[in-house]
C-alpha cells in the first residue's frame, strides 16, 4: 500500500510538474496572465475541490458557415480543481489553439464551467492574447507560455487586464473583476451598486452535466500519453457534440444613452472594428427559458454615424444563433451585426450627473473616443430574457457633444469629464 | 558579484537596477522617494474644439485633473503643446484643488486669462490621487494662437519635479482653436488629432 501511495504521489507530482495536469499549485506558481483564473464559492464561502473546466467556442466565421443541424465540437482548454481558498487558474498557449477557434486578433470565446458533485455554473467571456512585456518575454518564447487579457474594455478605462472570474454556485452569480456588475446600469442609466450586484450578476446554474466529466477525462487521458503539455484538446464529438441551431437575427442591442439638450446635442460614430460585449443566454429546456451566462465580445464589420441626438437611447441590431448540446447546456450566442445605429431611437429621460461639471462655450465641441461606456444590464433582448450590452468608446467609437449654446456639461466622475463613463449636457 | 547592496546580486542585475533607478530619480540620497505627477485612474483621451477668432486672444480651459502617486510635493515647470500648428501656445498655466472634489464646478472653457477664471498662479500640488472622491488638482491652461487659421495640439506635455524626482507627463487632451464662430466644422474636427 505504501509503495502504491508513493507511486501515485510521484505520478501526480510528475504530471503537475510537467504541466500535464493543471492543479491548484499552478495558480500560485504561474507568473503569466492565464486564460482563466478566479474564485469559486458556495453562498459566499470558498469551495475547495470544485471541478473547473474551460472550453473554447468556434469563431464567428465558422459559426456563420455552420449548417443548421450539423455537428461541431468545442475545444477543451483545460481542467483543474479549486484550491482550499476556492481559487483556480488555467492557462494555454495561444499557439495551441487552432485558427477556427480564434477571432480577430487571436481572440478566444472562453466558457468556464465550475461544478460541485451535483450542480454546475457557466460563465462566458472573450479573452485576447496580450503582448508579452519585457518582464515575461523570456517565458513567452516557451511553447506553453501565454498571456491573456479580457477583450471587454475595463470599467475604469485602464488597459485590459486578465480575467479574474468570481463564481458562486450557491447564489448563482458570476462576474469578472474588470466588469463589476455593481457598476452596470439599468435602462435608465442608474447604477446597480454593490447592494444589487448579485441581482445583476445572476447566471445559469443547473444539474452537473456530462460536459464537465468528458472534459476532465479527456485531459486525464492526455496526461497518460507522451507529448506536449497544456495543449488544447478537441473534444470527441460522439461524447460531447454540439449542433448548429436556429438564427435569431435582428435582435435589438441597447448599448448607450445620450443625455443632451438641443443647445448641446450628441453624435455617435462607430467605425469598423468597434467592439461590443454582449450577453449569452443559457438554457437546459430547449430555450423555453434562459438564464444569463456571461458575455461574448463581437467586432463591428462596418461603420455608421448619427448626429443631432437629444436624450435618446442608442441601438444596434445583432444576429444571435442557437447552439444545441447533447452533453451540456444549450446557448444563444451573439455572432455578428445586422444593423448599426439602428432606427430604434427612443426617449431616455435626462440624467443630471453632478460629480463634475464645467461650462462650455457656444460654438465648442467635446469628444471622447477611448472611454469605457457603461454596461447596460438588460441591453440585448434575445427572446425570453434580456442580457447585458457594453461598448467601449474605443478608438473607433466616438461620442461627441456640439454646443451651439452656452451649456453646462457634467460627468459621473468627480475627477472630471475625461474620467467619466457617462456625460450629460444641459442649458446653462 | 557586487557587494554592499544589502543582498548579493549579479552584476547585470545591478546595472539594470541602477539604470532603472536613474530613469526615475535625480538622486538626492534621501530614503523615501518623492512623489510623481500622474493622471487620475480612468483618464482617457478626450478632445475639444473651441472657437477663437482673433489671433493672440487669450482663452482659458481647465478640467484637466492631475495628482500625486504618493505624499509629497510636485512643482510643474512647464506645459507645452505636442505637435502644435497655427501658432498654438500655452501662455500661462496654474493649479488649484479640483473643485469637483468639493462638489463645485471645474473650469470648462472661457475667453480671457486664467486669473479671470479664478486661478491664482499656483504651480505646486500636494494632493494624492483618490479617484472615488475626485481628490486631485485641476490644471488650468491659458492658450492662444498666433496665426489667422486654426491652431491645434495633439496633447500637452507637463514637465514637473519633486524633491528627488523629475519627469514629464502627457495629458491626452487634443485641442483645436478654431478660427471661426463654431468648432463644429470638418476643418476643426479633433478626432484626427486623437489617438487611434
Amino acid at each position: 500500500m505504501k509503495s502504491m501511495a508513493t507511486l501515485v504521489a510521484l505520478t501526480c507530482a510528475a504530471m503537475v510538474g510537467s504541466g500535464l495536469v493543471a492543479g491548484p499549485a499552478d495558480a500560485a506558481s504561474t507568473s503569466l496572465a492565464p486564460i482563466a483564473q478566479g474564485l469559486v464559492q458556495e453562498n459566499g464561502m470558498p469551495l475547495s475541490g470544485a471541478d473547473v473546466v474551460a472550453v473554447a467556442w468556434p469563431n464567428a466565421r465558422v459559426t456563420t458557415a455552420g449548417v443548421e443541424g450539423a455537428s461541431f465540437s468545442l475545444l477543451a482548454l483545460g481542467a483543474t480543481t479549486t484550491a482550499a481558498d476556492g481559487s483556480f487558474s488555467l492557462n494555454v498557449s495561444p499557439a495551441a489553439i487552432p485558427s477556427e477557434y480564434k477571432g480577430r486578433g487571436g481572440r478566444v470565446d472562453v466558457e468556464l464551467i465550475a461544478a460541485n458533485p451535483t450542480r454546475e455554473i457557466r460563465f462566458n467571456y472573450t479573452s485576447a492574447p496580450a503582448p508579452a512585456s519585457p518582464a515575461v518575454s523570456a517565458s513567452a518564447t516557451s511553447p506553453t507560455a501565454g498571456r491573456w487579457a479580457m477583450a471587454a474594455t475595463p470599467q475604469d478605462g485602464s488597459a485590459p487586464s486578465a480575467a479574474y472570474v468570481h463564481l458562486d454556485l450557491g447564489e448563482g452569480t458570476g462576474w469578472d473583476a474588470s466588469n463589476d456588475p455593481a457598476k452596470w446600469v439599468d435602462k435608465a442609466g442608474h447604477p446597480f451598486g454593490v447592494a444589487r450586484r448579485a441581482e445583476a450578476a445572476q447566471i445559469a446554474t443547473s444539474s452537473r452535466s456530462a460536459q464537465v466529466d468528458v472534459t476532465r477525462n479527456a485531459f486525464a487521458t492526455k496526461a497518460g500519453q507522451t507529448g506536449s503539455s497544456r495543449e488544447a484538446l478537441s473534444l470527441v464529438p460522439s461524447l460531447c457534440a454540439y449542433q448548429w441551431g436556429t438564427w435569431h437575427n435582428n435582435r435589438p442591442e441597447h448599448f448607450l444613452n445620450v443625455y443632451a439638450w438641443s443647445g448641446g446635442m450628441g453624435s455617435v460614430t462607430e467605425d469598423t472594428g468597434v467592439d461590443h460585449t454582449m450577453g449569452i443566454g443559457v438554457s437546459t429546456n430547449g430555450f423555453a427559458s434562459m438564464s444569463a451566462g456571461g458575455t461574448s465580445t463581437v467586432s463591428l464589420s462596418s461603420s455608421g454615424s448619427q448626429g443631432g441626438i437629444v436624450d435618446s437611447t442608442v441601438w444596434n441590431r445583432i444576429n444571435y444563433r442557437d447552439h444545441i448540446s447533447n452533453c451540456g447546456a444549450d446557448e444563444r450566442r451573439p455572432v455578428d451585426y445586422y444593423d448599426m445605429l439602428s432606427n430604434d431611437w427612443s426617449y431616455a429621460p435626462h440624467n443630471n450627473f453632478t460629480s463634475s461639471c464645467v461650462t462650455k462655450l457656444a460654438g465648442s465641441t467635446f469628444t471622447t473616443s477611448s472611454a469605457k461606456n457603461s454596461t447596460y444590464s438588460t441591453g440585448v433582448d434575445i427572446g425570453s430574457i434580456s442580457v447585458s450590452a457594453q461598448s467601449g468608446y474605443t478608438a473607433g467609437m466616438h461620442l461627441k457633444f456640439t454646443f451651439s449654446s452656452r451649456s453646462t456639461f457634467c460627468g459621473n466622475s468627480a475627477s472630471g469629464p475625461a474620467q467619466s463613463s457617462q456625460l450629460d449636457s444641459r442649458a446653462g | 558579484m557586487v557587494r554592499g547592496w544589502g543582498v548579493r546580486i549579479g552584476l547585470p542585475t545591478a546595472v539594470v537596477a541602477a539604470m532603472g533607478l536613474s530613469l526615475v530619480a535625480c538622486g538626492s540620497g534621501n530614503d523615501a522617494p518623492g512623489p510623481s505627477l500622474v493622471l487620475p485612474e480612468g483618464t482617457r483621451p478626450v478632445g475639444s474644439g473651441l472657437p477663437i477668432s482673433a489671433p493672440n486672444a487669450p482663452l482659458s480651459l481647465g478640467s484637466i485633473a492631475v495628482c500625486l502617486d504618493r505624499p509629497g510635493k510636485v512643482t510643474i515647470d512647464s506645459v507645452r503643446p505636442k505637435d502644435p500648428t497655427g501658432g498654438l501656445t500655452v501662455t500661462d498655466f496654474a493649479l488649484r484643488p479640483n473643485p469637483g472634489w468639493h462638489h463645485h464646478n471645474m473650469l470648462g472653457d472661457q475667453k480671457g486669462t486664467l486669473s479671470d477664471a479664478g486661478f491664482r498662479g499656483v504651480r505646486r500640488t500636494t494632493l494624492v490621487c483618490e479617484a472615488k472622491t475626485g481628490r486631485s488638482s485641476e490644471l488650468g491652461l491659458q492658450v492662444t494662437k498666433t496665426g489667422q487659421g486654426n491652431g491645434t495640439s495633439r496633447s500637452f506635455t507637463i514637465r514637473w519635479h519633486s524633491r528627488d524626482r523629475s519627469g514629464s507627463l502627457t495629458v491626452p487632451f487634443a485641442l483645436v482653436l478654431c478660427a471661426g464662430p463654431t468648432a463644429d466644422t470638418p476643418a476643426c474636427a479633433v478626432g484626427p488629432l486623437m489617438p487611434g
